[in-house]
């Protein structure tokens, strides 16, 4: 790389410095109130989200019993600030990403919450702490994933990353702001923080939806081989951090791979996908997951 | 008791001025926003009172769901202005509200309150939720018979909303 | 498969009767060729790359590159075949004429407009208008766009060696292949 030393290590610091040196523009057709309320609100919720995420042992801000109904309720909000900012920005561009965000939230969020019903019901837990705690057998390996309800696992992981992939705006499902037509949809009259604001939102909301996934399916920050350690070893918290971290961060590549992939779909394509496919999916597998659950337990 | 009171105070002010603004304010999306703080007060309020699965549920529904559909139709809608004053309508609306009000002020004045510092800590309300509704001691009937009403009339909005029977529209 | 739905090039049909084994259908490659691609995205990602860091280094040009241009001065008869020749009309030259021998007051060429498009070259009675392998023409403001052939005024020392090298080794392969002829 012929600046930002090491491969360009520097380039995003030098990214972030710019982003909060820019000029900060209030256009003048704006709702100057909603123009300025929605980033707020945008990175609020996004930040929020990490209130109840485990990353190790010792290390969550908040273990509310709620967890990821919680994280669920709070993800929704940031809708209502896409909505806001393409309203708030007296732009044909910003409305029509914000009226696509809100088309398309709305309709993700069930086959979302649907798909957090399966491990929902295996742990039988809302809190994110108790069911990772629940995925340490098999000597660190006892992921949900790994279970004997892997079979309802696998799919309703799939069927998560897939709706998460549109509530967080992601190719191919980025059609709030897609480029090609709506210049930036919902964000185009932004500038300076603000923009920067959007974009951090929708990394935070990745690195959120995947952590969730991270702790619902693939064990949280248990990894093979932790039963080594001693019982409370001073390790531990780092390691299982490690683990979470590499765990949340190769599904954020996931979803990074998946925008090199796929081109974005047509508006009534998303629907389809959400309303006709995903939808029924979601609540067979909830269908079945209840089955199997019920069936395990049954004396 | 204090921290208590200082969020009740806070969290009314956000539901009454949320709910206020949006009856008042004379552009219907600012009003629509306006529910939004309405909503996250209402819910700071279930909060406060250790309801913590209710809170959770109404910024989810009502911030999260209905809200983003209100503003959805809004936008649909072409803008018209601003909507004109209340003028005389406001008498007739102002006698309209006012047996109610006279109800619930009479209600809360012949209410008992308890002493607040008794009441045990507050717990997660999942469970006992879960139970109460949906296990037959509970209220599974009414539960159950609710989701019914509500299908039909889901059924119904889907029955309406197509102008004639495609014989196919899919995928 | 195309049959399944009107894509951007045929026009969707009118929609057949649906069926639930289509709805399975069309899950399944859905899944399949999101998984195609996703294959092919992940061998292309640990495939060396390439693109190459461009300053630092540089493809090697095949030896027809149509670069900035290269007058042999001492050629040339002031015939004003090229500058007719040039579509954008870009070349402007003016010389007087002594006897034999040519006076060069002009010989310039506008990059503004030229596209690099070769057609100056052929017709040249001399065949002394070429095109190098230089391409780095970068100057803060249009007037130095308009390069001087007669001195290369504009190019830099070393820019005019390498077209001059350039130029030397295209002579010699033109002299090789002449000679195998
Ligand atoms: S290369 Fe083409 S455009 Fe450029 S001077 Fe020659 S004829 Fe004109
Ligand atoms: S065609 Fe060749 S000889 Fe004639 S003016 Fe151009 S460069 Fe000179």
């Amino acid at each position: 790389m012929r600046t930002g030393g090491w491969h360009g290590w520097s380039q995003t610091l030098a990214d972030a410095i710019k982003l909060l040196t820019k000029e900060d523009i209030l256009p003048s057709g704006a709702d100057p109130v909603l123009f300025r309320l929605a980033p707020a609100l945008v990175m609020g919720s996004a930040l929020a989200m990490f209130a109840v995420l485990p990353f190790a042992p010792g290390i969550q801000f908040a273990d509310l019993d709620l967890g990821i109904y919680f994280l669920l309720a709070i993800a929704s909000l940031t809708t209502i600030g896409v909505i806001m900012a393409g309203w708030g920005s007296n732009n044909k561009w910003s409305l029509y990403g914000a009226m696509r965000g809100a088309a398309q939230a709305a309709s993700y969020e069930i086959p979302l919450a649907l798909s957090l019903i399966p491990p929902i019901l295996h742990f039988g837990t809302f809190s994110l702490l108790n069911a990772t705690e629940q995925q340490s057998g098999w000597g660190g390996m006892g992921w949900y994933v790994f279970s004997d309800a892997f079979w309802v696992a696998i799919p309703s992981f799939f069927l998560f990353l897939t709706a998460s992939l549109a509530e967080n705006r992601r190719a191919p499902f980025d059609l709030p702001e897609s480029e090609s037509e709506l210049v930036a949809g919902f964000h185009t009259e932004y500038s300076g923080l603000r923009f920067a604001f959007f974009f951090l939102e929708e990394y935070a909301a990745m690195f959120a939806t995947s952590a969730v996934a991270t702790a619902y399916w693939l064990g949280g920050w248990n990894f093979p081989g932790m039963t080594l350690l001693a019982e409370g070893s001073a390790w531990l918290p780092w390691l299982g951090a490690l683990a979470f971290l590499l765990k949340a961060m190769f599904l954020v590549c996931v979803m990074i791979w998946v925008r090199w992939t796929l081109p974005r779909l047509r508006i009534d394509q998303v629907m389809t996908l959400g309303w006709k496919y995903l939808t029924p999916l979601a609540l067979g597998l909830m269908v079945a997951a209840a089955g199997w659950e019920a069936w395990r337990a049954m004396p | 008791m204090t921290g208590e009171v200082l969020a009740f105070s806070l969290f009314s002010a956000m539901a009454v001025g949320g709910a206020g603004l949006a009856l008042f304010h004379r552009s219907a999306i600012h009003s629509a926003f306006a529910l939004l703080a309405s909503f996250l007060g209402v819910a700071g309020l279930y909060l406060n009172l250790g309801a913590d699965f209710l809170a959770v549920t109404q910024v989810l529904l009502y911030a999260g769901g209905i809200l983003v559909l209100y503003l959805f139709g809004l936008m649909l809608v072409p803008p018209e202005g601003e909507a004109p004053r209340p003028g005389r309508r406001a008498l007739a609306l102002v006698l309209a509200a006012a047996p109610v009000a006279i109800f619930l002020i009479a209600f809360l004045a012949r209410s008992s309150w308890g002493d607040p510092s008794r009441l045990p800590e507050p717990e997660g309300t999942v469970r006992g939720i879960g139970l109460a509704l949906l296990t037959p001691d509970g209220w599974l009937v009414p539960f159950e018979y609710a989701s019914i009403l509500l299908l039909a009339a889901l059924v119904g909005a889907v029955h309406l909303a197509r102008r004639s029977a495609p014989k196919d529209d899919s995928p | 498969m195309g049959s399944m739905e009107g894509d951007a090039l045929t026009p969707a049909r009118p929609p057949k009767p649906s069926s639930f084994r289509r709805w399975w259908v069309n899950l399944y490659e859905g899944v399949v060729s999101t998984a195609q691609g996703m294959s092919i995205t992940l061998r292309t990602f640990f495939k060396k790359p390439v693109t190459v860091q461009y300053p630092e280094q540089e493809l090697e040009l095949d030896g027809r590159y149509r670069g900035i241009h290269f007058l042999e001065q001492d050629l040339c008869i002031y015939c004003d075949v090229c500058a007719k020749a040039c579509p954008v009309d870009c070349i402007e030259m003016d010389a007087t004429r002594h006897g034999k021998e040519l006076e060069w007051h002009v010989f310039t060429l506008d990059y503004n407009r030229c596209m690099l498009c070769e057609l100056c070259v052929y017709p040249c009675p001399k065949d002394c208008i070429h095109q190098g392998e230089e391409y780095a023409l970068v100057t803060e403001n249009r007037e130095d766009m308009v390069l001087d052939l007669l001195t290369w005024k504009g190019l830099t020392d070393e820019q005019k060696q390498k077209i001059a090298e350039t130029e030397a080794a295209k002579a010699a392969r033109d002299a090789e292949k002449e000679k195998g002829e």
